[in-house]
């Protein structure tokens, strides 16, 4: 070792490495002898190394218990409530199936949603039975029952409004019969759904009842693109709201769809609703698009679409592009608000190669009110939570 | 699961690191259950950071559940060049330091928060439930815990934090470096001065409260031994 590596001041990693016994056994003599020549340096740094095994055995505090159904709850509320209006890529989706419509919150959460719904129950219990004592009181008085309610309004009834429903009491029940039915035994659109194929001519629709009767073009965008959000406000309380994305760019936004389904809740498939859907919506019209050679494009820090290019697809090798066609349907959870609907509208169109707009459908297929633990629970939740939400379907189209 | 990494075997550590891809690759796959096994799995390790960071239960809790609603919306970005405990533990970091930053819970307020609640949330009560001295040595344990545990309180956030990592954790210094965004010679240095910035908080706290400024920085003691070469922090 020579007088110059000797001498050579010592630097702090070369202190670490001591107090961490982490150096070559030459390195560690050369600090041991520069410590040695100051004596209250060197108490200090055994010191900093005694601090250092007393950090490494501090025991750790173990996570307190309900943590992870604090971070269900985190998500519901972030991802449920509503489409915020942060990047399209923060939507959170629950995963598809029926079975697991909670996707991996529903081990946590479970027990949670048992107690909710035990306590849900039993006050539901308790103001039915004040209400019949209210009537038979009425009654034994001389006066008139009180006026009940016969037709779900979508606001007061919170998921019991389905059950109020007899059974050929409602036009509803026929198609909600004749949905269990499709479900049951399997329709042509559901198959036909599940493999991706473009979905057979519909029944006419409000759509394109308008757009038979109407100019080329100019009436068909009136159409389309003419529900602002409250129109879409009003559509979603009859139940008749859709939203129509349109992508150039299917196996994205599906796979989008996909990715964000696996980590909240927010949209889920429905087969039985997409296959009432299919058999009564028409994929945008041809006529509707800025060029039949273009879907409609979208940029993400835009927002405009742009008009057909006139492009020739064949000469850059593209291929022509097909008719348009309903690449999948899946059901949206939103706030029964215009604001919360433009939200998610934006949202939808801000995917690079998306475009969505409020559409309408012929006949009620959303739900106005959502049936649900939660939305029965609403009174359980913070103010915030306190808005009806609406399940509104998103409807996917592309050309490719 | 409050394992420190470092007292992990080799082997122990690649199995761990196999289980980590392969549970990345059930959710990717969308198996619901993989979720929560992964935060099941991590929980205690992440509240842990965060505990440390803040020193309060509740706090500590909330932060911890932030951190993962972060994971999961995030992990989409996770591309696999670090360890997933790793990059974990980055995000969490992120989100403790986020929030002191952000709240000015600086070292004095969160002790004061401390000793306005003595019968609950004090640095020391989590050691003397979770372990279990023997009479002898057991007031003498208590205190220095419980002094260390302050004195790390009263470190700026980013010293903590190195310190949480490293001696807490068990990363190891490249690792480090991966959390907190530094070079490795930065990691370095850094440490030693929090190491040294810790023991001068103990200083501080075994002379009388308020005696001395624990956040003075490195002595002039120091100054006479070591050699602060700014420019050899990025190259090693």
């Amino acid at each position: 070792m020579s007088n110059e590596r000797t001498n050579r001041p010592i630097d702090e990693a070369e202190l670490l490495g001591w107090i961490e016994n982490d150096l070559p056994s030459e390195e560690h003599r050369r600090v041991s002898l520069a410590l040695s020549r100051h004596p209250e340096l060197r108490d200090r740094v055994e010191q900093m190394r005694a601090d250092r095994q007393a950090l490494r055995l501090l025991p750790d505090e173990p996570a307190p218990p309900g943590l992870l159904e604090g971070v269900a709850d985190l998500l519901e509320r972030e991802l449920l409530v509503s489409f915020d209006a942060g990047p399209a890529d923060d939507l959170r989706l629950v995963s598809g199936s029926e079975e697991a419509s909670r996707g991996w919150l529903s081990p946590l959460v479970g027990e949670r949603a048992g107690r909710r719904l035990g306590l849900a129950a039993a006050v539901l219990l308790m103001v039915g039975g004040l209400g019949y004592l209210g009537i038979v009181m009425v009654q034994q008085a001389g006066g008139p029952p009180p006026a009940l309610p016969t037709e779900s309004s979508g606001v007061t009834g919170r998921g019991i409004a389905h059950h109020e429903a007899g059974p050929g009491g409602n036009p509803d029940d026929a198609r909600i019969a004749e949905a269990s039915r499709i479900e049951s035994t399997g329709s042509p659109g559901a198959t036909r759904l599940a493999s991706g194929e473009t979905l057979g001519p519909p029944e006419p629709t409000a759509e394109l009842l308008a757009m038979e009767s109407a100019e080329p073009g100019e009436a068909a965008a009136s159409v389309f693109e003419e529900i602002d959000a409250d129109r879409a406000l009003a559509l979603a309380r009859e139940g008749r709201l859709i939203i129509r994305v349109r992508t150039t760019m299917p196996e994205q936004t599906l796979a989008w769809l996909d990715r964000v389904a696996r980590t909240g809740e927010g949209v889920r498939r429905d087969q039985a609703l997409a296959s009432r859907l299919a058999s009564v919506i028409e994929p945008t019209p041809i006529e509707w698009y800025p060029s039949r050679d273009l879907p409609p494009m979208i940029y993400a820090n835009g927002g405009e679409e742009l008009p057909g290019s006139g492009i020739d697809r064949e000469a850059l090798g593209m291929g022509p592009l097909g008719p348009p066609r309903i690449a999948e349907i899946v059901l949206s959870e939103l706030e029964l608000d215009a604001r919360a609907l433009e939200r998610a509208r934006s949202a939808l169109s801000r995917q690079p190669g998306q475009s969505a707009v409020f559409g309408e459908s012929p006949e009620p297929m959303g739900e106005r009110v959502i049936d649900s633990p939660r939305g029965v629970l609403w009174w359980l939740g913070g103010a915030e939570e306190w808005l009806p939400r609406t399940r509104v379907p998103i409807v996917v189209e592309t050309r490719r | 699961m409050a394992t420190n990494r470092s007292s992990r075997t080799p082997e122990q550590r690649d199995a761990d690191d196999a289980r980590e891809l392969e549970l990345v690759a059930r959710i990717r796959r969308g198996d619901p259950d993989a979720w929560a096994e992964l935060l099941e799995g991590y929980q205690d390790r992440l509240h842990a950071v965060c505990f440390r960071m803040v020193h309060h239960r509740e706090l500590a809790a909330d932060l911890t559940q932030d951190a993962m609603v972060k994971i999961i919306q995030g992990l989409e970005t996770y591309d696999g060049r670090s360890k997933l405990s790793t990059w974990m533990i980055r995000v969490t970091m992120n989100v403790c330091l986020s929030k002191l930053r952000s709240e000015k819970l600086r070292r004095h307020a969160s002790i004061d928060g401390m000793r306005e609640r003595p019968g609950g949330d004090r640095f020391g009560e989590p050691f003397e439930q979770s372990r279990e001295p023997s009479a002898a040595s057991g007031v003498e344990d208590k205190d220095r815990q419980q002094r260390l545990a302050e004195a790390l309180g009263r470190l700026s956030p980013e010293q903590r934090a190195i310190l949480i990592l490293r001696d807490a954790r068990g990363l190891d210094y490249e690792q480090i470096a991966e959390v907190m965004d530094l070079a490795l010679g930065t990691v370095k240095s850094r440490l030693f001065r929090a190491r040294a910035a810790l023991r001068e908080a103990i200083e501080a706290l075994e002379a009388g409260p308020e005696d001395r400024d624990p956040s003075a920085g490195s002595s002039a003691e120091w100054a006479a031994l070591v050699d602060r070469n700014d420019a050899r922090e990025g190259g090693r």
